[in-house]
Order: C-alpha cells, then sequence, then structure tokens
C-alpha cells in the first residue's frame, strides 16, 4: 500500500475494517474520488475490504424487480409483514447494533420470528455457552497474557491476517514482552494451514476424528487412563502424541484455545461444548480460555441485542404473548427449509438469494448493500448504505467488546438503521396497526 | 366413538395444536369443540376453519385423521385418554406429556416426547431430532414413561434423558444419549459414532454389529444380566420391533462416560465393538 497520497485525498484515521472478525480499530482510510484508495495499517484482506467500497448511482428501491422511490417499497414492505401470519425477521448479523434493535422491534410488532441468520453458523456455539457456560475473555487479555495459543481447526494466518500481530502469537504483550519467544502456538488440523507453518506443535487429524480427540485430551487432562491402541485407532494419532499436547496445555500460564462459531450441525454442537468443557477442566490447572474467531458480520451484535432485548439470544419466536426460544425450530434455516414462514424481513440481501429455492411461495423484502442486480426473489429490496465505509453504526467483535465503526464515504443511500427505522415508522401508524 | 378431526386446510405455515387433548375436549359439545381457539402463524383461529369434526369422545380416544407436518404440539401436556394421528405429524408430539397414549400411524418430526413425565408414545414409522429431549433451557429430558419407534431417528434422541424407557427399531444419529442422565434406551439398527458422551448414568442397550465408543468407555465384560431379560418382557408386551432374542446372549458391557460419573453402561453384542481393545 502506498503511503504519499494525492494532496486532496482525505485521511480517516481509527476507521474500522470489516473484512474479518479481527475489525482492526486502527486503519487510516485515504479518501480520494468519492472512494477509498488506501487503507494504512490494513492487511490484504482489509485492502480488498475497503477497495470494494466505491459509491454506486443504483437505484435505491426496486419493487418486483422494477425500481422505485423509497417511500412505495416502504408501504409495500410495510402491507407484506402486517398481513403476514408467520413472518421471519432475520439477517441481523448483517447489519450494526443500532439496526438490530429495531428490527427485533419489528419483528415484536409484526409478531414474527427473529434471528440472527447466517443460517446456522453461530448456533452450535450458542448452544453451547448455554449448555456449559464459558470461559472467555478480550482479545486484549489474550494479547498481553497468553503464553500458549491452539488453533483447533482455524487457520487464522488466512482468514484473519493481522490476528497475530494485534492479538496473538505475534504481539508484545505486558506479561509476554518477547511477543512470539514468548509464546507456544500449537495447531490441530486436517492439513498443513499456513497457521500450521507457523506452529511450535502440529497435529494433524482428520475432521471426523474431532470428538475422539477432544475427549482423549479431556480425559489425560483429567487424569484418566486411556488404551493406547484405542486412542490410535479413534484418533489416527498416538497416544504418546497426544500426552505431550496434554503436557504443553497444562504447563501453560494462560493458554487459549482458538476456534470458529461452528456450523449447525450435531457433531458441531457437541464439538463446541467439549472445547468448553477442556478449558474448565484445564482452568482447574492452570488459566484457559476459549476465543471464537468470528467473522466480519456483526453475529455476536445479534446475540447480544437479541438478549437484551427478549432474554434470549437467537431463534426467538414473537408471536405469542411472551417470548419463547425455539433453538431447534425457529432458527432461519429450519424455518426456510421447512417453508414456515410467508414473509422474511432479510436485513443481509444475500441471504434472500441464496434461498430462493426454499422460500418459494414467501414474499421477501431484502436490504442489500452492494450494487446488486434486483434480489430476484424479493418483492421489495432496499439499497442501504454499506456499513464501515458509507455508513457508522456499532458492531460487536466475537469477544464481545463494542467497536464503533465510522462512516468515511457520502452515500445516496440510507443506512440500515434510518431505512428499518422508516419501516417501523410505517407498521406502528398505518390505518389499523393498533390492531396488530 | 371416537372424536375424529380431519386437517382440510391447505396452510402449510405452523399450527400449534397443544390445548386439544381427550381430557380437554371430553366436557364439551361439538359446537364449543369447533369454536376452540388454535394458533395459526400469528393469529387465533377456530379449530373448524382447519379441521372437519365429526363423532364424539365418549370413549376417551381423538383422532387426527390425516397428515399434517404442519400440525405442532399435538398431546402437549396430555394425562390421560388416547391420541391416534393417522399420517405423518410435525414436532413437539406429546410434549411435557404426563399419562395417557399416542399412537403415531407415519412418522413424527422432531421433539418427540420432549419434556415427557408419563404416558405412552408409539409411532410406526420414524421421527425427527431430540426424541425425548430436554425442553429449551432445561438439563432434563424426558423422566418417565415409554416411547417406541419403528423406524429411525435423527440426532440427539434420549439426550438428558432422565427415566422411562425409548425403543428404536431401526437408526439413530449423532448424539444419541447425549448427557444422558439416567433411564433406558435400546436401539436395533446402526447408530452414529461415540453414543452416550458425557452420560452420567443409565443403560444403552445397541444391538448392531458394528459400534464406536469414544475413548472414555471401560469394557467391564461380559454379561446376562437378569434386568435384560425383563426388558425384552417389556418390550415383547409394548409391541416394539427390537429383536429381543440378543436379550438371551451375553452382552458386553461398557462403563462411561469416564469424564462424567462414569456410571453409564452401554451394552453391545459380544464382539460389536470395531477392536475388541476398548479399554
Amino acid at each position: 500500500m502506498p503511503q504519499a497520497h494525492r494532496l486532496d485525498a482525505e485521511q480517516h484515521p481509527d476507521s474500522v475494517c470489516l473484512g474479518c472478525g479481527c475489525l482492526c480499530d486502527d486503519i487510516t482510510a485515504v479518501v480520494a474520488d468519492g472512494r477509498v484508495v488506501a487503507a494504512e495499517h490494513a492487511c490484504a484482506r482489509g485492502e480488498a475490504w475497503f477497495a470494494a467500497s466505491s459509491e454506486d448511482a443504483s437505484p435505491e428501491c426496486w419493487i418486483d424487480g422494477q425500481p422505485a422511490a423509497i417511500d412505495d417499497g416502504l408501504d409495500h414492505a410495510a402491507a407484506i409483514l402486517r398481513n403476514a401470519r408467520s413472518p421471519l425477521v432475520t439477517g441481523l448479523d448483517a447489519v450494526c447494533v443500532e439496526a438490530q434493535r429495531i428490527a427485533v422491534a419489528i419483528a415484536d410488532r409484526i409478531r414474527g420470528f427473529v434471528d440472527a441468520g447466517g443460517l446456522g453458523a453461530h448456533e452450535s456455539s450458542i448452544h453451547a455457552a448455554l449448555e456449559v457456560g464459558s470461559v472467555g475473555c478480550t482479545l486484549g487479555e489474550i494479547r498481553h497474557r497468553a503464553d500458549l495459543v491452539l488453533a483447533w481447526f482455524v487457520d487464522p494466518v488466512a482468514t484473519h491476517p493481522r490476528f497475530f500481530e494485534r492479538y496473538g502469537v505475534d504481539a508484545i504483550g505486558e506479561f509476554v514482552p518477547r511477543g512470539r519467544a514468548d509464546r507456544r502456538l500449537c495447531v490441530i488440523d486436517e492439513h498443513e494451514t499456513a497457521t500450521a507453518a507457523q506452529s511450535d506443535h502440529l497435529l494433524l487429524l482428520k475432521r471426523d476424528r474431532r470428538l475422539a480427540a477432544l475427549w482423549t485430551v479431556r480425559a489425560i487432562v483429567a487424569g484418566l487412563s486411556l488404551d493406547p491402541h484405542t486412542v490410535a485407532r479413534l484418533t489416527g494419532v498416538s497416544l504418546e502424541q497426544w500426552n505431550t499436547l496434554a503436557r504443553l496445555l497444562l504447563d501453560a500460564r494462560y493458554g487459549v484455545i482458538l476456534h470458529d462459531a461452528g456450523a449447525a450441525d450435531a457433531e458441531a454442537s457437541i464439538e463446541s461444548a467439549a472445547i468448553l468443557h477442556l478449558v474448565r477442566v484445564l482452568s482447574e490447572r492452570t488459566r484457559f480460555v476459549a476465543a471464537a474467531l468470528g467473522s466480519g458480520n456483526n453475529a455476536k451484535g445479534a446475540e447480544q441485542v437479541l438478549l437484551w432485548s427478549t432474554g434470549y439470544p437467537a431463534a426467538v419466536d414473537l408471536r405469542g404473548a411472551v417470548p419463547a426460544y425455539q433453538p431447534q425450530e425457529a432458527t432461519t434455516s429450519r424455518l426456510l427449509d421447512r417453508g414456515e414462514v410467508d414473509a422474511v424481513l432479510s436485513l443481509e440481501g444475500r441471504l434472500a438469494l441464496d434461498s430462493i429455492e426454499t422460500s418459494a411461495g414467501c414474499s421477501i423484502v431484502a436490504l442489500v448493500e452492494d450494487d446488486l442486480d434486483p434480489v430476484p426473489n424479493a418483492q421489495v429490496v432496499f439499497r442501504v448504505a454499506r456499513l464501515g465505509t458509507h455508513a457508522g453504526g456499532t458492531v460487536f467483535r466475537s469477544d464481545g467488546v463494542p467497536i464503533p465503526a465510522r462512516a468515511v464515504l457520502p452515500s445516496h443511500a440510507p443506512a440500515a438503521q434510518e431505512l428499518i427505522a422508516l419501516l417501523l415508522d410505517r407498521l406502528e401508524h398505518a390505518p389499523g396497526a393498533g390492531d396488530a | 366413538m371416537p372424536l375424529a378431526l380431519r386437517f382440510t386446510s391447505a396452510s402449510q405455515l405452523p399450527l400449534e395444536l397443544d390445548g386439544i387433548l381427550p381430557e380437554r375436549v371430553q366436557a364439551l359439545s361439538q359446537g364449543a369443540i369447533e369454536k376452540l381457539l388454535i394458533r395459526h402463524g400469528n393469529r387465533l383461529e377456530p379449530l373448524a376453519e382447519h379441521f372437519a369434526i365429526s363423532g364424539s369422545i365418549d370413549d376417551g380416544t381423538l383422532i387426527f385423521e390425516s397428515a399434517m407436518p404442519s400440525g405442532h404440539g399435538i398431546g402437549t401436556g396430555m394425562t390421560a385418554g388416547v391420541i391416534r394421528v393417522v399420517g405423518h405429524a410435525g414436532r413437539r408430539i406429546g410434549a411435557q406429556m404426563r399419562g395417557g397414549r399416542i399412537e403415531v400411524e407415519g412418522s413424527a418430526g422432531d421433539l418427540l416426547g420432549q419434556g415427557m413425565s408419563g404416558g405412552r408414545i408409539a409411532v410406526t414409522g420414524d421421527a425427527g431430532d431430540h426424541v425425548a429431549g430436554p425442553l429449551p433451557g432445561s438439563r432434563r429430558g424426558m423422566t418417565g414413561g415409554v416411547i417406541t419407534i419403528a423406524g429411525s431417528v435423527g440426532a440427539f434422541a434420549a439426550a438428558g434423558m432422565r427415566r422411562g424407557l425409548v425403543a428404536i427399531g431401526q437408526s439413530a444419529g449423532a448424539g444419541l444419549g447425549y448427557r444422558m442422565i439416567a433411564g433406558t434406551l435400546v436401539v436395533q439398527g446402526p447408530c452414529a459414532p461415540n453414543p452416550g458422551l458425557e452420560m452420567k448414568r443409565g443403560s444403552i442397550v445397541l444391538l448392531d454389529r458394528a459400534i464406536e465408543l469414544a475413548p472414555t468407555f471401560r469394557k467391564a465384560g461380559a454379561f446376562r444380566p437378569v434386568f435384560l431379560r425383563l426388558l425384552a418382557r417389556e418390550l415383547a408386551s409394548l409391541n416394539a420391533t427390537i429383536d429381543i432374542r440378543a436379550f438371551g446372549m451375553p452382552l458386553d458391557l461398557f462403563h462411561g462416560d469416564l469424564l462424567t460419573l462414569g456410571k453409564g453402561e452401554i451394552w453391545t453384542r459380544a464382539g460389536a465393538l470395531a477392536s475388541e481393545t476398548q479399554a
């Protein structure tokens, strides 16, 4: 990234990059000719994210695929949602906290389901935390204290390029003053990844052996004796290697297990819970935490907003007199797969695109940030300003720390929170709204 | 003569039938039954808008005469009487059931017998995920009663089960008996690897010939205990589709999950474990 910029370039220090779950907030965005021409301190992934920020001149609203005025779109969307018998508000993870709060109010108003979205990517970690409890920390604590990092089927060097520099292995911390020299990096993965190339200790493990491996490590740490042949057969790795890993974990002064948020299947759910159990048993002997790497979206924010608004972190049913938590029924993927909704307000337009096969017969109102063609299966589409470049708002990092993102570019389109506030207003003040 | 409800609605939206119970409709006239409110999506609507109602409930039997995959919560909180479902039905059948009997002549959706504490459920087809599981936010699954399923079940069958009997005639998915606290679970067919993870107590009988257990289960030996013969007699009386001849032979016993309490039992056919060297 060149450091010399045009004299008329405008610099925006402390900009936030939403390119990955690091949410780096030390970026200086350099704006010229209505676009971000440089992003100082950003990694290649971040540069690409900022580079995709040019202002577009596409319409701000479409109705049935035809450009329309926003007011008409709002009226149409409000009518769809008001008349729905089984509406779903989803895609909350794509917008800022301010928009999420209004989205929950809309779901309450139209008495429907509300879910973070992401088609289940975050479900297993939420359920695991509810089942087991979690020992977590901020990423800053990892930076300043962790002397052992175990990357469990994640590749942060590739997916979160600045994670090690800012929070993890390479960073100089208060209690790890020599940075990398004071830390050990253990990697367990199926392949030799970019992170594995930097590791001090690598175990290659087939993905379908994850549960057996976690149970093996937990058993060793708990002091149980295991049969070497059984362990080798079930995990494909010798008991001796697992003993070595367990010794490294127990010798750590402050250890962290990095994992991803997990899929929505049964094994991923058990795996997430087992990681938290492992952290719990390790914490009886030393200090250990688990940290999900997260992605560039605001899934954590959605979890927080749903919790403080409804009492539940996801898959909330607001059709009855009180909110109901239905994690096995009311997730976005299940509701769409089963065709159990007749209207969807998707704050993440891509979801509307992806669910085209499953949502037949269902009316869709979608918000899109990109300069997309009209979403083919949506009745009403609004183009909103892109969060982080064209619109500001609060996003939660994967460790639960709120980060204020600021707009660095002007936009013709409204911010998501402005648009759905207008939609909520339409729903509340339309004729007959009091009966809803 | 039973009270028959024939599903006449074309709607696929969720229809909550949790208030339609034999003990509740017994004291009602047909007109009052037709006016019972059920939740259809986000609205409350009269039962008659979705069902054609005929017969009376003199014998304590309520029949749902047609398939309705969108009908959920059948028999929720049921305490007495009989409900028959002819065809496939939706989720939460027999949830929080305390007594009576539910017969499903078809397949059932997820959450069959969720939080059930008594009574009997028999399914001639398959069942979805979370059979006999806990209510959201609860640690305990089924705390009593009997569930027999002739077909297969999805993931997390008998997860958190506390008491009672579940018999599965064919295969079971991942998470079988996960965090089981007590109770008895019998599976005739194949099950996904690692059944009984985190189980504290209880008995799981797996009659397939290839089983894979977690390393935290320890072989105790081969036995032919009296309780299995009693269980076989009980399964025969329930007409469960379980090959009870296997109960007459010595079965291998594994204790676990040693990471929790370790008082759980998994019984398998002799030599069914992929390796006889399981510790």
